[in-house]
């Protein structure tokens, strides 16, 4: 009996220290290591690209979150470790849940904004997006860039094939529209003359973080099996904003049309010029770049990528890759 | 019983009016201020001198070790963000008044706010700046109490992420009377986009730390420049993207 009753009691402590742990850590959300490109550039002639997020998720942009400061005292049972434990293991679940349901009830708030928007959702073609999007990046770059199944003629090597994964943010002004894409080259898909370890030193960033919930899936695939890819990043490119009294307006399909091909075009330049191209941007002091989001003044750190006069691109701390418009206005 | 009663009472009184204290109410830089020819005027300021991790409401000894051990890392990483972007206030505050036609200047190291006397006036500024009178028509203090990041918590659970934070007050005293012609605090906070626990180099919570500034910064240097443009008219559009190097 009193065996019994030890055992009770070191299996509530247990449980308890279990949900301790699990409410007073950090939120954990999917991230994955960013995976340095393992691809040497002058091997590659084309890129093929797939998508794997089809349909592409829509959502509304969140504002800025602001922290709640509300920390009242609590008191504990005392008595028993166990008990107190498990008290304080019962407030951190409480404390979890609400957060989690302010998160949840904030997302419902903001997608809103796509009321405007579903109409044109509902009519985007997405392969004819994507297609046009990988022929406009062509014309950029200095290899050619197909999706899965167009007729490539001339090439004899097999192509290096990229895999997005999007998810499109449309601001709360309805002013522009940003494509978060997450880009990966899976080391299976690697034929041997292609793929050659790069240098380990090429980059130092090893996180990749941040609102990636549509991403979800792919990033724990990534995060579960990261050696299975040999280039992963995530590639974020918002849109010029649109008049405000366009944007007053419902989008037209082809309105939307055009703006997700156009993000996609930027998105394969910026993420194929990362995956083969230079890395000069890595050794560029870090700065803060300014910009507009829904209108407001927007900072971010990073190291400067390239700055074409209307669009600045540039490296998060993260790693990360965010192409943003000069001008808050059109 | 009676005299229980007034002592209960007695003693409510003393712990109210002792909380009661002097709070300065926001003052927003008057007219007058420009219609001076060329005013003298000092920028100081006071910061501690590295960001920090702060921690509230573990309020209890174990409680706040627990807390501690829960954010080492963080508290680690923290002083080693660089200071300079914020401590290039106050040179950018002196070129902002500069600009707007003043005779503005950074004031010498030897100036202390904490070290002057307290003013004897009932009302205006809490210390008395008048050794300095002879120097400036107005001094420009901007006191940062704290940066870098909080978070906040209830006993042993942590009730919000790390958060970037800048806090302090600006003000502006005029140097022939005492008082504030210019009064306000500031206190910016920045969520981090995404996760944040990200150790070692934490970029969620380090560009939040970098946000933080810049927003502080913009708040600061408005408060002086859109009372000057009320006068001028001057709208001078901000460039859409700006850079600053570390």
């Amino acid at each position: 009996m009193i065996a019994a009753s030890k055992l009770n009691v070191l299996a509530g402590v247990l449980a308890a220290l279990g949900l301790l742990a699990a409410c007073g850590s950090a939120q954990q959300r999917p991230t994955a290591q960013h995976i340095a490109p393992k691809v040497v550039a002058a091997t590659v002639s084309h890129v093929q690209v797939e998508l794997t997020s089809s349909p592409p998720l829509f959502r509304g942009a969140l504002g800025s979150v602001e922290p709640d400061e509300a920390n009242a005292g609590v008191l504990y049972p005392g008595g028993h470790p166990a008990a107190f434990l498990l008290g304080v293991a019962i407030h951190g679940s409480i404390v979890a849940g609400q957060k989690s349901s302010e998160a949840s009830a904030a997302q419902t708030s903001a997608d809103a904004v796509l009321g405007k928007w579903s109409s044109a959702i509902t009519g985007l073609n997405i392969e004819s997006a994507l297609a046009g999007a990988a022929g406009l990046a062509q014309q950029t770059l200095p290899i050619t860039v197909s999706t899965v199944g167009a007729t490539v003629t001339g090439i004899d090597e097999a192509p290096l094939r990229l895999y997005l994964s999007t998810e499109f943010t449309v601001a709360q002004d309805s002013r522009t529209l940003t494509a978060r894409t997450l880009v990966q080259v899976r080391s299976l898909d690697l034929s041997p003359d292609i793929a050659r370890v790069a240098a380990p030193s090429m980059r130092s960033v090893k996180h990749l973080g941040g609102r990636v919930e549509p991403l979800d899936h792919a990033h724990s695939a990534a995060a579960n099996s990261a050696d299975s890819f040999a280039y992963q990043n995530v590639v974020e490119v918002m849109s010029v904003p649109r008049q405000a009294t366009t944007a007053a307006e419902d989008i037209s399909p082809k309105a939307l049309q055009d703006l997700v091909t156009g993000l996609w075009e930027q998105t394969l330049v910026l993420a194929v010029d990362d995956l083969v191209g230079s890395q000069k941007d890595i050794q560029a002091p870090q700065q803060t770049f300014r910009y507009f989001r829904d209108g407001k003044k927007q900072f971010d750190r990073g190291t400067l990528i390239k700055d074409s006069g209307d669009r600045v691109s540039f490296r998060t701390l993260r790693g990360w890759i965010r192409s943003v418009p000069t001008s808050p206005e059109a | 019983m009676k005299s229980s009663f007034i002592l209960v009472v007695l003693t409510c009184v003393a712990v109210l009016t002792g909380c009661a204290g002097r709070v300065q109410p926001p003052v927003a830089l008057d007219q007058n201020f420009w219609q001076k020819e060329n005013p003298r005027v000092g920028v100081s300021m006071t910061s501690a001198q590295q960001p920090a991790a702060y921690l509230s409401g573990a309020d209890c000894l174990l409680c706040l070790a627990a807390a501690n051990i829960a954010n080492s890392e963080l508290i680690d990483h923290m002083p080693t963000l660089p200071a300079e972007d914020l401590l290039s206030l106050e040179a950018e505050l002196v070129d902002t008044l500069n600009a707007q036609g003043l005779q503005a200047s950074a004031v010498t190291d030897s100036f202390s706010v904490k070290h002057l006397k307290p003013s004897s006036l009932p009302e205006g500024a809490e210390k008395d700046f008048s050794p300095w009178a002879d120097t400036y028509d107005y001094l420009l203090i901007v006191d940062v109490s704290m940066f870098g990041t909080h978070r906040s918590y209830s006993g042993y659970i942590p009730t919000s992420d790390p958060q970037a934070v800048v806090k302090g007050r600006v003000y502006m005293v005029d140097m022939s009377n005492n008082q504030y012609v210019l009064y306000d605090a500031f206190h910016t906070i920045r969520a981090v986009d995404g996760e944040w626990d990200e150790a070692p180099t934490f970029p969620g919570v380090t560009n939040a730390y970098f946000q933080a500034i810049e927003s502080s910064k913009d708040n600061i240097k408005g408060l002086v420049a859109k009372a000057r443009c009320k006068t001028c008219g001057d709208t001078a559009a901000e460039p859409a993207v700006a850079v600053s190097e570390l």
